[in-house]
């Protein structure tokens, strides 16, 4: 009979700690603020021009963690919210390196653009052409 | 007897297939699955690339970091936890390829620049020089030109290089050039034809007797004399022009003759095309 009680005494009292564990999940305040910054820095550097993608996914996420935190799920909605927070540095990363690449490219163009002038100009003043 | 050894030894050979079997199912599972070891993959590729390590080493970092968590979520059979460690792991490496590419394209963009400016200046400079080069050849040009010239003066002015002939004279009162001086003007004719990047305003002056109409009438007509000849010498008509100056700029006072034979003069205001137009 003890033996019986004792069992079902454990049974309980584990099952309301983990209950209780469940639900002391503290919110993810701090990972929300974190993930929607992110994601305002990368719209603001133009990130949905060159990795609309990525951008959709965070926002995605984020809405998603909402309602998760809504329905206390806490443990869930922080998981997204660190992924929506990467996806938005991941955004931003590789859309500033696509704008950096393309800025390269207009330089070089133009450089090359230059040097082509300078051949033209440099043409017609050949040494002695002037010269009797 | 016979029978029992058989069935031992079959007995043994189930046994070690068994723990055969037993052991590679044991090493499969210890396998890391094919997404986990591209990471660890990608990460060896990170560390040893020097333009990682040059622009993005603390995002690589925070990659490695994240790879050892998503392999020990694995090890330790966390599902949840493995797949969100792999996504952030994925995501890092996104990162830190897209700092390293940004940084290296600007130092890139930044070289190049200074390339530029490089460039530039030498393209000022090679300006100047040509410039300067230019300039110095008219001047000797129109130097040796007044030593092959009787009575020639030259002098460097603001309007360029300027050659006086005392040496072109006129019928008093005419534009009529003498004929002692076609010899000069042919010479001077004969120069031009063989410097023809070199152009000419004949500037014509008198002395103050007279109406000072009169003189800057009379002037003109004796550049445009000069001009004409010039012309009839063989020389381009769009290389010279002529213009009357009359009495104005005197060079000396009128009082004596000698001073009015000083002041009745043509003057050649000699150019190189490039720098006249």
């Amino acid at each position: 009979m003890q033996i019986k009680t004792y069992i079902s005494m454990a049974v309980l009292t584990t099952l309301f700690l983990s209950f209780l564990g469940c639900a002391m999940q503290p919110a993810p305040t701090e990972e929300l603020v974190l993930a929607e910054s992110q994601i305002e820095q990368a719209k603001k550097e133009y990130s949905y021009q060159y990795e609309p993608l990525l951008i959709k996914k965070a926002e995605d996420k984020l809405a998603s963690a909402k309602s998760l935190l809504e329905n206390d799920k806490n443990g869930e909605a922080k998981y997204l919210l660190d992924e929506a927070k990467k996806d938005a540095e991941a955004a931003t990363a590789l859309s500033a390196a696509k704008k950096s690449k393309k800025l390269y490219e207009q330089s070089q163009n133009s450089q090359n653009m230059f040097k082509q002038q300078l051949d033209n100009q440099s043409e017609p003043t050949q040494p002695g052409e002037l010269s009797p | 007897m016979t029978i029992s050894i058989k069935c031992r030894t079959m007995n043994y050979r189930t046994v070690t297939s068994m723990s055969c079997l037993l052991l590679i199912a044991g090493c499969a599972s210890n396998q890391a699955p094919p997404e986990l070891e591209k990471q660890k993959q990608t990460l060896n590729e990170m560390e040893n690339s020097p333009v990682i390590s040059q622009y993005a080493p603390i995002e690589r970092d925070e990659y490695s970091k994240l790879v050892s968590k998503t392999e020990e979520a694995w090890q330790k059979n966390k599902d949840d936890l493995y797949k969100h460690n792999l996504y952030l792991a994925e995501r890092q490496a996104d990162i830190t390829r897209g700092t390293a590419d940004t940084k290296n394209y600007q130092e890139k963009i930044r070289e190049s620049a200074q390339q530029h400016q490089v460039m530039l200046q030498q393209s000022q400079e090679d300006r100047l020089s040509s410039a300067k080069n230019r300039a110095s050849s008219a001047e000797d040009k129109i130097k040796r030109l007044a030593q092959e010239l009787e009575n020639a003066k030259t002098k460097k002015t603001d309007r360029g290089m300027v050659l006086t002939l005392s040496s072109i004279l006129f019928e008093s009162g005419t534009a009529e050039i003498k004929p002692g001086s076609e010899r000069t003007l042919e010479k001077l004719a004969t120069y031009l034809k063989e410097y023809p990047e070199l152009k000419v305003v004949i500037e014509g002056f008198t002395d103050s007797v007279g109406a000072a109409s009169y003189n800057k009438q009379l002037s003109e007509n004796r550049a445009r004399s000069v001009m004409q000849a010039l012309n009839e010498n063989g020389v381009d008509e769009s290389r010279v022009s002529a213009v009357g100056r009359g009495e104005s700029y005197p060079v000396t006072d009128n009082t004596t003759p000698a001073g009015r034979q000083q002041n009745r003069r043509v003057e050649l205001i000699i150019n190189e095309e490039s720098e006249a137009s």
